[in-house]
């Protein structure tokens, strides 16, 4: 077991598995094999709770998988503190479930986001960087300004100019 | 085991209520938290977004002016525009205006079918300056004459790390060999080829890369295929139509194999060196009796696999003849396959098949798990088809089944007596039919 300690204070005993689904933390494991407490100074534990939801869903999947072809079940694996409810949806597709777990707010994506870039798990920002990207994808400038509040601070003329340079992204 | 402070907080239930707010409805936010990611985050997220989308931003405010130039990645595609004109002006355009201190590692340039706006002489240009920019991946969609005329330059690029080409032929142009004796593109470590090539040209492309790890070859149409590599670990072959009539595969590393086949009238001789092969798809389309020593050929080579698919997609059977066995070379002895694990065999499982799948059952002693798909016949003129032999499950579904565990509890020899009994019900067959030296055990009833 692992203890995570959220940037406000707050921990979380998870299993060296679901830890090292972040690079950081399996480098870290890596170089000092008894650390036991890792202090994540940038996440709060709001955003480190959904972070590990996600981290325990993709080791449960793949140990499932590979336990599958055994056929044992996964249930020794019920110690850890990070949720085991979350087998529930063992039968889903984990695409589909990917998919259902990043209808966040926009405000959770970009904590989503700037975590799984801190952290380093690729899966995750991979996943967050596509879903802010299929929000942009096909909207029109003002759409994109006021979904994301962007302020337009060019001048009429300047955003006129812009929109010259490269005809064909407006069409 | 990491004990809790007592004094830290209490944990939050993480199972319980998620903090998310509802989906579905996305709240509008005050804050412009996308202009405060990081440049690299933003990055990211342009480079995911189709290129007229990420050229778009460059309107969005100052913060977003020029980071679509910082991409280091450029794919587009000719369907992408109303006319090649449009595209040919935007390709320029994402060019010239890449930062260059930002290099562009992907370029992926598709033109589709016959589209003939787009001059040789402009894809060279665009190739050369994507190289200037740090290219490492190159990716060509085109129409198929410049290949010749292109490939002269696409082998002067040296830092070239993986290459598809593919184009839309019909395979019926002789190809002369093209590859000058030296040449400079021999860092690939990803090759995908989807264009006829001439055979020498081929061996030659291949043997001089030093750092190929995975070569997919597409419909590449060539008689006699001689591919040898030290280093690579993957390999896809597939044909839709015209299968090389000789082929001659060496590679020591290969770990993982893909081949798709037609046989009728195709391969007449193999020759596989694969020792280190751990898994293997073969999916066989035409075959036909007088095919089975290279269907052999071929199996021999896979000696080592822990996990091998079998698919034999179609099978000609002449009509009023009895079918034939096709996973086994009648008359020749059947290797063991020392590692083998995982089988998954789909095929018309008549008696033959049947018979062959015990002989296969005889010969793979580590055999953990076995999938069985009943495949039937487009060339089936027999009036009532061949039904699927295949034992039913609890279901009582005999399409495809499945078993596990067969190593524990004799499980294996349950399979192999339920099987015998589907193939020969009541011996009726015994009399016409040659049983090999090495498969007299096989059938017992």
């Amino acid at each position: 077991m692992i203890t995570l300690t959220s940037s406000d204070g707050v921990q979380f005993d998870v299993r060296e598995a679901v830890a090292k689904e972040s690079q950081i933390i399996r480098d870290m494991i890596q170089d000092d094999c008894v650390i036991t407490n890792i202090p994540l100074a940038n996440v709060n534990h709001k955003i480190l709770s959904i972070v590990l939801e996600y981290c325990q869903m993709h080791v449960d999947k793949t140990e499932m998988e590979v336990n599958a072809s055994k056929h044992q079940t996964t249930t020794g694996e019920g110690s850890s503190s990070v949720p085991v409810a979350l087998k529930v949806s063992s039968n889903k597709n984990l695409n589909d479930w990917d998919k259902e777990f990043i209808n966040v707010d926009l405000d959770t994506l970009y904590d989503l986001i700037l975590a799984a870039n801190y952290l380093n798990i690729s899966g995750l920002l991979n996943l967050t960087t596509q879903a802010a990207a299929d929000i942009i994808k096909g909207k029109t400038t003002e759409e994109i300004r006021a979904t994301f509040n962007i302020k337009n601070d060019f001048t009429p003329e300047e955003e006129a100019a812009i929109r010259k340079e490269n005809p064909w992204a407006f069409e | 085991m990491a004990k809790r402070r007592s004094d830290s907080l209490p944990i939050p239930p993480v199972t319980a209520k998620k903090p998310r707010s509802h989906p579905t409805r996305r709240r509008r936010v005050v804050v412009d938290r996308i202009s405060q990611l990081p440049d690299t985050l933003l990055v990211t997220i342009l480079s995911l977004l189709p290129i007229k989308d990420a050229a778009g931003t460059s309107v969005l405010s100052h913060r977003f002016r020029t980071i679509w130039t910082t991409c280091p990645s450029l794919e587009i595609s000719r369907v992408e525009f109303s006319n090649g004109c449009r595209f040919s002006e935007a390709t320029n355009k994402c060019l010239q205006q890449h930062d260059t201190d930002f290099k562009l590692l992907r370029f992926s340039l598709n033109l589709g079918r016959t589209d003939r706006i787009v001059s040789v002489s402009m894809i060279s240009s665009w190739l050369t300056r994507a190289h200037s920019l740090g290219l490492r991946h190159l990716s060509l969609h085109i129409f198929a004459d410049p290949f010749g005329t292109l490939l002269p330059l696409i082998l002067s690029l040296p830092f070239i790390q993986s290459l598809t080409f593919s184009t839309d032929t019909f395979g019926l142009d002789v190809v002369q060999p093209i590859l000058p004796a030296l040449f400079l593109l021999t860092q690939l470590r990803y090759l995908h080829l989807r264009e006829d090539m001439h055979h020498s040209d081929l061996t030659l492309l291949v043997k001089a890369q030093t750092k190929l790890e995975y070569l997919f070859l597409e419909d590449v149409n060539v008689k006699n295929m001689n591919i040898q590599s030290q280093t690579l670990k993957r390999l896809k072959l597939t044909w839709s139509l015209y299968s090389p009539v000789e082929m001659s595969l060496t590679f020591p590393r290969l770990e993982f194999l893909y081949m798709n086949l037609c046989f009728h009238g195709m391969l007449n001789r193999f020759y596989g060196e694969m020792p280190l092969l751990k898994k293997a798809v073969l999916k066989i389309s035409r075959l036909c009796e007088n095919c089975m020593p290279h269907l052999s050929d071929i199996l021999r080579s896979l000696v080592n696999v822990e996990e091998l698919t079998i698919y034999v997609a179609s099978m000609l059977i002449e009509a009023r003849k009895r079918t034939f066995h096709p996973l086994v070379e009648q008359g020749q002895e059947l290797q063991t396959f020392p590692n083998l694990r995982k089988l998954k065999v789909s095929v018309l499982f008549h008696d033959d098949s049947i018979q062959d799948l015990i002989c296969l059952l005889h010969h793979t002693p580590a055999l953990e798990s076995l999938k069985l798909v009943h495949v039937d016949q487009p060339f089936n003129r027999k009036k009532n088809g061949w039904p699927s032999k295949l034992p039913r499950d609890a279901q009582g579904n005999n399409d495809r089944v499945y078993f596990t565990n067969l190593q524990t509890d004799g499980k294996k020899d349950v399979l192999i007596k339920l099987l015998s009994k589907k193939a020969d019900p009541r011996g009726k067959r015994a009399n016409n039919k040659v049983v090999p030296k090495n498969r007299s055990h096989v059938i017992v009833i």
